[in-house]
């Protein structure tokens, strides 16, 4: 019945390597394996009609589409993350907000609270705040959970922020 | 903006913290960011925005209360799941020599300050900072009018006092770079490139032999090659300009020949690769520069390749050989 899905399925398993390599090329952030099971599943919603006659050019079409729509994805995620980042550090066209730093005596709460931050809250949030990298790359190096590295920034900014805010300073310890 | 009490309404502070974190996380999708527009235009939720990002923005002058005070590798090993690295989708091209030798003797006789496998601050007669990267060298020549420091080899990142009288020069190969008052990075490379890069302040880099030249500023990069040619590299966040300093290299989807590279130059002993590795996958780690040799297991372990021991403390690198044969 489904001819279609034979021909391509069939296709996809003899081409499998060499789809593999081109995929290499194709991502920053996703390996070609994941791209491949990506194929795979566009290749199931593949309909029966118009019946395919060539099977390996239409999987390589299917590929070409996969990786362009993978690169334009790409790219409005680095815009994005982009624009993210000028609205957490300013960029040349938005001067400052009024002076950028904290009064001496905010700081000093804030160093308090930040010399006690527990871990693994106060490596997560390093990483993320003093060494920008993005909260999968900690979860992977730290070998935890995304949501748990979620977590501890949440704890850190929440730790650190109501510090900053705490006029009364006599009360922790 | 002014008149609000920051402290007192405590739920538009945690959604602005929200919105930091999600701002921060390196995956915020454009729904979320199109939500974040919205909430941030009312006024008031501005104004606690702006509150709360002034701390964000701040914690950067702190950042040593912060670090973590144990290895970052060893809380991962101690936690480990998944094990410490992780295939990542980039095939990027290496081309840094395999073979990494030790100092040798011409380097000893003209170098003032020179580092073996370990990271040194050195303080220049002008008061001028200069953190030597492992293996590496710099001459100092100051003279009357001039203050020049030649780069031998490595990396170098200066803090530079500031002194119109004398212009502070840093020479490499056929490259100079100029200071007007500023901190950068000199990265003179095994392939025979020079690499600068600015922290703060401006610099100005062209060939000694005169020619072009490029005017750099906070964030920026550029490279000099052999040909005299410079050209401008993607920007840096000036933040992680000479990372390495504090002994934590942070590395992202990085090939590995130049993660096994990068952690010899702090081995006391040879690193050789015998193998050819130009086709594993890459790597996305944190690297503890203080503890080489367990970077390297941990390396190893994650990318499949087997380390072989031998006497005097030198390490061959090979393939794991197993997968597809």
């Amino acid at each position: 019945m489904s001819s279609n899905l034979t021909i391509l399925n069939k296709a996809f398993t003899a081409e499998r390597n060499a789809l593999s390599r081109l995929f290499q090329k194709v991502s920053r952030t996703m390996a070609a394996d994941d791209l491949l099971q990506m194929l795979w599943l566009r290749i199931q919603r593949v309909g029966d009609n118009p019946p395919i006659h060539n099977g390996k050019a239409y999987l390589y079409r299917l590929a070409s589409n996969l990786a362009v729509d993978q690169g334009r994805a790409e790219a409005r995620m680095e815009r994005l993350q982009a624009e993210a980042r000028s609205i957490l550090y300013g960029d040349e066209s938005t001067p400052d907000v009024e002076q950028a730093f904290l009064a001496r005596e905010e700081l000093e709460r804030v160093m308090a609270a930040a010399e006690r931050l527990p871990e693994p809250t106060r490596t997560v949030f390093w990483l993320n705040r003093m060494k920008d990298v993005p909260l999968r790359d900690v979860a992977v190096m730290l070998g935890v959970s995304r949501t748990t590295v979620e977590k501890h920034i949440r704890r850190a900014i929440t730790l650190l922020g109501d510090a900053r805010n705490s006029h009364d300073c006599s009360r922790h310890g | 903006m002014t008149g609000f009490n920051a402290t007192s309404d405590r739920a538009a502070t945690q959604e602005a913290r929200h919105w930091i974190a999600r701002l921060a996380s390196g995956d915020i999708t454009e729904p979320e960011m199109a939500a974040y527009r919205h909430w941030v235009a009312d006024a008031h939720h501005h104004a606690v925005f702006q509150h709360e990002l002034k701390l964000w923005r701040s914690l950067s002058v702190i950042g040593e209360h912060l670090a973590p005070r144990e290895p970052v590798g060893q809380q991962a090993a101690r936690r480990r799941r998944q094990g410490l690295f992780v295939v990542s989708g980039l095939a990027a091209a290496a081309c840094l020599a395999a073979f990494l030798i030790g100092p040798d003797v011409w380097m000893r006789l003209h170098a003032d300050h020179r580092t073996g496998s370990d990271i040194r601050a050195f303080t220049l007669a002008d008061g001028t900072q200069a953190v030597l990267d492992a293996d590496a060298a710099i001459a100092v020549h100051y003279g009357a009018y001039t203050r020049t420091v030649e780069l031998l080899r490595g990396r170098v990142w200066f803090d530079v006092r500031h002194d119109p009288e004398h212009p502070f020069r840093v020479e490499a190969a056929g490259s100079v770079t100029e200071d007007i008052g500023t901190a950068f990075e000199v990265d003179y490379r095994a392939t025979g490139g020079v690499e600068t890069t600015v922290e703060s302040g401006v610099v100005r880099v062209s060939g000694r032999a005169g020619g072009q030249s490029i005017i750099l500023t906070a964030g920026q990069r550029a490279l000099w090659q052999h040909t005299g040619q410079i050209t401008r590299q993607a920007d840096v966040v000036a933040e992680r300009v000479a990372s390495w300093r504090d002994g934590q290299l942070v590395l992202t989807a990085v090939p590995v020949k130049v993660v096994v590279s990068a952690i010899a130059r702090y081995r006391s002993g040879l690193t050789l690769v015998v193998d050819h590795l130009d086709d594993l996958p890459p790597v996305t780690a944190m690297v503890d520069l203080r503890k080489p040799d367990d970077a390297l297991n941990a390396l190893a372990a994650g990318a499949h390749l087997r380390l072989y021991h031998l006497p005097g403390n030198t390490v061959l690198v090979r393939r794991s050989g197993e997968k597809k044969t």
